[in-house]
């Protein structure tokens, strides 16, 4: 069945159904259009009417489609303006912020631009890991920057030589590091990194400004700062997700309907995928337009032989 | 390639250039609206997306400059196209920022004279400019254009007229003229921003009466041979309905303002015809005083009512077919202005309503969609009806669900039941019988609704004739739904739905069209002043229809679609009287008064929902039978319910009201015995 036939019969129960259609027509004209994994020319993913057409046959019954259909009124896409909006205010709010509470700056009118300016000088920007844009982040902020390489901190953490690292700040008088991240989750990830450089650079202030992050990882982050005492590390998520952003926010009803559709998805899923949903899957309803994290809901980006994906998940190897 | 809209814009008078406007506007409401073009005042109301507007921007030199550059034919006839106009937009020439001036010590009637002395400056320069464009742009033969000292010599004498009071004393060109109106203007929107405290004494002890300055400046410009005597000059005047907000500023602000623009109306001159535009509401609701005198405008002497409305709507004789022509037309110059190359090789050659929509699924068609599984369950059987009876009504629904529903209707009347009760399977069919036609045909769409009801189903909408009727006579509610229909059409593959073009849209896809722009008209009610609470009210009353129409099992009263009240105690209640008036004039409901067959012989009004709220409630559109009669207090109750505030004695009838109705049994109904539930 089509899926306008399906809204016109389900909207005699309700023409709320009539409404979250009119807002995902809304919302894939303005911003699911330009989700990233479906764009490549040998990408296999149709448009998004079809795509959702298909998702929402994921289910076998018409009730628990409906639950699916409710359950995108709650779906938090984080398009390219928004990633856009995010970078500034981690520049003009989280980084500023970090300069002036560290004692850096005084609010002076006299001396405030200047201070900063040589602040702005001595700090080195740098991407967490290879899914943060920085270059992208200077352009937006208007930086110029006199670093010649902003390397990634999950590779140099891999293949790094601390000594040359320190050398490199020494020689270009970096005196702080800003290490941006686009999504943090459960925190795994960028648990390794906080260890690495709490243990490695002790006296270098660091900023780790994720630009999305769930509450779970901002709390373990957190932990593992205390927990090795790196009182060099300072934390500031711009935006920080918590139970309205999850599964959790939906009615019980819906909520009920699609844990219980899970077991199905869970069956058609390899070893390895239901490894990384009981590791890393945090049931949020977040997808950025350059990929669905994986701590979203398996429901969203889940694609196997028995599941179609509403916004596939493009998976490192 | 992407397809697009092309209904995309649901306005052309807005959001479309000039030339598209030749291309898109449609001559035959121009017939009709003739008196608009013909000399003597017109006041034009309708809705909006009536097409009032559309009719109105004719007048606008720069269509006429589209139509001529475009070498179409202007679609006013000759002799009347022999026209020069000039306008006020009431909103866009900031009219409103009079309210600013106000304080608790200003003399309103002065500003209301100062609104006078603006519009008649304003109007003044307008008409120059379009003399100007029409000389430029060679509307007026080169022959007929005057000579620059002819113009001065003329505006010179204009200036000298004693209309100005001296303000023009100084003013000997053409040019001066226009750069003492402009300057005036300004000097005004100084004082509306407040940016000078008060207004220059030599501008306010100069005032001129409205309207004077106007005609005396066209019988001037006539005796000099500027504009030729042949020209009618008309001023259209925009938005007068906004002038109502002007009352939030200072109570009687807007009234007072309107009453300076009814004065215009008065002063009937040969030389100038006034052409106003305004929605129903803000027409009929105001008293027609005229500014300085408590004497009223009168219909017919002082000027000619048009109503979109009633030259649209159906069963005037002579424009019966008036609006579903208007709706082909409008489509069909819709597609085919919309890169036509598109569509090339395909249907959309030949294009019409029909080769687009196709006809309405036939009604057992339809009955038979509605029950897609189990046909049985277009019926509710009694228990104690005979097994043949039952057993046959359950046969025939296998291949004629919709008559069988009427079957079981059928035994539920009265004098009618002695079917249900027969022992064997019955020979003749009485619902089906030719002399019983109009009884099923009256029952039909009840029926449908109760068949698609018993199965969860919603109500299937396709057709061109299905979309004109929805549309209610209303120009913008029939594009909203060709817009909504053809987004769904495109939705799940564009290039793919291109392709299938050769045959009509399915049927799928129009009923999803159509609830997606019926769900849009039903937001769209709380636009305007009052608006949420029209909203609300509606939830209310089509869920109410609704429920009753689906209750009534036996198909008595299949014209409870609508409902109607006594006139008289209509009128003993003036906040329902008030209230469903204002819905109407809103376009919300649609009022008629009708004969009564009840005993009381008293004349009554019925109401309809617009037509494309049908869909949204799960309404039959058309109108069949008998409205659900109901008593004022019924109305006050649901009022209630909508949030309105009521006083402490209306309130007290609301809730007795609402015990009666809840307290009712619905079976009541479905024997027919609609007054022991509301009267």
């Amino acid at each position: 069945m089509r899926i306008t036939d399906k809204i016109s019969l389900w909207s005699f129960e309700s023409n709320e159904y009539l409404e979250i259609h009119r807002s995902l027509q809304f919302l894939d004209r303005v911003l699911f259009s330009d989700y990233e994994p479906t764009q490549s020319p040998r990408s296999d993913y149709p448009t998004f009417y079809n795509r959702l057409s298909s998702w929402l046959n994921n289910a076998p019954k018409e009730e628990q489609q409906k639950q699916y259909f409710k359950l995108l009124t709650k779906l938090l896409y984080i398009g390219r303006d928004e990633i856009t909006s995010l970078m500034t205010s981690a520049y003009s709010t989280a980084y500023m912020q970090w300069i002036v509470r560290a004692g850096s700056i005084r609010l002076s009118p006299t001396t405030f631009s200047s201070d900063f300016a040589a602040e702005l000088r001595a700090t080195w920007f740098c991407p967490t890991t290879d899914s943060f844009r920085i270059n992208q982040f200077f352009h937006i902020n208007g930086l110029a920057s006199s670093a010649s390489h902003r390397p990634d901190w999950r590779s140099l953490k891999k293949f790094g030589d601390t000594a040359r690292i320190q050398k490199y700040l020494t020689d270009n008088k970096y005196s702080r590091v800003v290490l941006l991240e686009d999504f943090v989750g459960t925190g795994t990830q960028i648990n390794s990194i906080i260890k690495f450089i709490g243990m490695k650079f002790p006296a270098i202030p660091f900023l780790l400004t994720p630009l999305i992050c769930a509450k779970d990882g901002y709390e373990r982050m957190l932990g593992t700062i205390h927990d090795g005492g790196y009182g060099n590390i300072t934390v500031t998520p711009v935006v920080l997700l918590d139970k309205r952003a999850t599964l959790g926010s939906l009615p019980k009803e819906t909520r009920q309907v699609i844990l219980r559709g899970r077991k199905q998805l869970l069956l058609g899923c390899t070893a390895e995928q239901r490894a990384n949903i009981e590791s890393y899957n945090l049931d949020l309803l977040s997808v950025l337009f350059s990929n669905t994290p994986n701590n979203s809901a398996p429901e969203l980006y889940m694609h196997h032989a028995t599941w179609n994906p509403l916004f596939p998940r493009v998976q490192r190897d | 390639m992407q397809y697009l809209n092309p209904f995309h814009e649901l306005y052309v008078t807005e959001s479309f250039g000039d030339e598209q406007f030749v291309q898109l506007f449609s001559p035959l409401l121009v017939d009709p609206a003739l008196a608009l073009y013909k000399p003597g005042n017109v006041v034009l109301q309708g809705l909006a997306g009536t097409g009032k507007t559309m009719l109105l921007n004719l007048l606008k030199p720069k269509i006429r400059s589209a139509y001529h550059h475009a070498q179409v034919p202007f679609p006013v006839p000759a002799p009347y196209d022999r026209f020069l106009s000039a306008g006020i937009n009431l909103i866009r020439s900031s009219v409103s920022d009079f309210g600013n001036v106000i304080t608790t010590e200003t003399n309103v009637p002065e500003v209301c004279l100062m609104f006078g002395d603006f519009f008649n400056y304003w109007v003044l320069r307008d008409l120059i400019e379009s003399y100007a464009y029409h000389a430029r742009q060679s509307l007026i033969t080169p022959a007929q254009v005057a000579n620059q000292t002819t113009l001065d010599a003329c505006f010179h004498e204009i200036a000298k007229n004693d209309c100005w009071f001296g303000s023009m004393g100084h003013v000997d060109t053409m040019k001066g003229f226009e750069q003492a109106l402009s300057h005036r203007i300004v000097e005004y929107r100084k004082y509306m921003q407040l940016n000078t405290s008060e207004l220059p004494s030599d501008i306010s002890a100069t005032k001129t009466a409205v309207g004077r300055p106007i005609i005396e400046a066209v019988r001037l410009l006539k005796e000099h041979g500027v504009i030729p005597q042949q020209y009618n000059v008309f001023i259209r005047i925009d938005q007068f309905e906004e002038l109502s907000w002007l009352d939030n500023r200072h109570r009687d602000l807007g009234a007072n303002f309107k009453a300076m623009i009814r004065k215009l109306f008065v002063n009937r001159d040969a030389n100038v015809s006034y052409k106003l535009g305004t929605r129903p509401f803000s027409w009929q609701v105001d008293s027609k005083e005229v500014f300085g005198t408590s004497a009223p405008m009168e219909e017919g002497r002082n000027y000619l009512l048009l109503s979109m409305e009633t030259f649209l709507r159906r069963g005037e004789s002579e424009n019966k077919l008036l609006f579903p022509k208007f709706c082909e037309d409008i489509f069909t110059k819709r597609i085919k202005g919309f890169n036509s190359s598109q569509y090339e090789g395909t249907v959309w050659d030949s294009i019409s309503l029909d080769s687009v929509f196709g006809k309405r699924l036939p009604p057992a068609e339809r009955a038979k969609r509605y029950v897609p599984k189990n046909p049985e369950k277009a019926l509710i059987l009694e228990k104690d009806w005979s097994e043949p009876w039952k057993r046959f009504l359950a046969s025939l629904a296998k291949t004629d669900p919709l008559s069988a529903r009427l079957g079981e209707a059928w035994a539920r009347q009265k004098d009618k039941e002695e079917i249900a009760h027969i022992s064997e399977r019955p020979r003749i069919l009485p619902w089906e019988d030719f002399n019983k036609r109009y009884w099923k045909k009256e029952r039909l769409e009840a029926a449908l609704i109760q068949i698609a009801a018993r199965n969860q189903q919603n109500l299937l909408w396709s057709g061109g004739i299905e979309l004109v009727a929805l549309s209610g006579e209303n120009i913008l509610a029939f594009i909203l739904m060709c817009q909504c229909i053809w987004d769904a059409w495109l939705l799940e593959d564009a290039h793919a739905a291109v392709r299938k073009l050769n045959k009509p849209i399915e049927v799928g896809v129009q009923t999803f069209g159509v609830l997606t722009a019926s769900a849009s008209w039903f937001r769209r009610l709380t636009e305007g002043l009052g608006g949420h609470e029209r909203q609300r009210f509606i939830e209310v009353l089509g869920t109410e229809l609704y429920r009753v129409l689906v209750e009534d099992r036996a198909l008595s009263y299949p014209g409870w679609n609508g409902f109607s009240i006594a006139l008289e105690d209509l009128r003993k209640t003036p906040v329902v009287s008030s209230f469903l008036g204002s819905a109407c004039d809103h376009g919300v409901l649609f009022s008629e008064d009708h004969s009564t067959r009840d005993s009381s012989k008293k004349r009554r009004a019925k109401f309809y929902l617009h037509p494309l709220l049908a869909p949204y409630f799960k309404l039959p559109v058309r109108r069949t039978k008998e409205p659900l009669y109901l008593r004022v207090d019924t109305i006050l109750s649901w009022m209630m319910r909508a949030g309105f505030e009521l006083d402490l004695e209306l309130r007290r009838r609301a809730e007795s009201s609402a015990r009666q109705s809840l307290s009712a049994n619905p079976r009541v109904l479905a024997r027919g015995d609609q007054g022991s539930l509301f009267e």
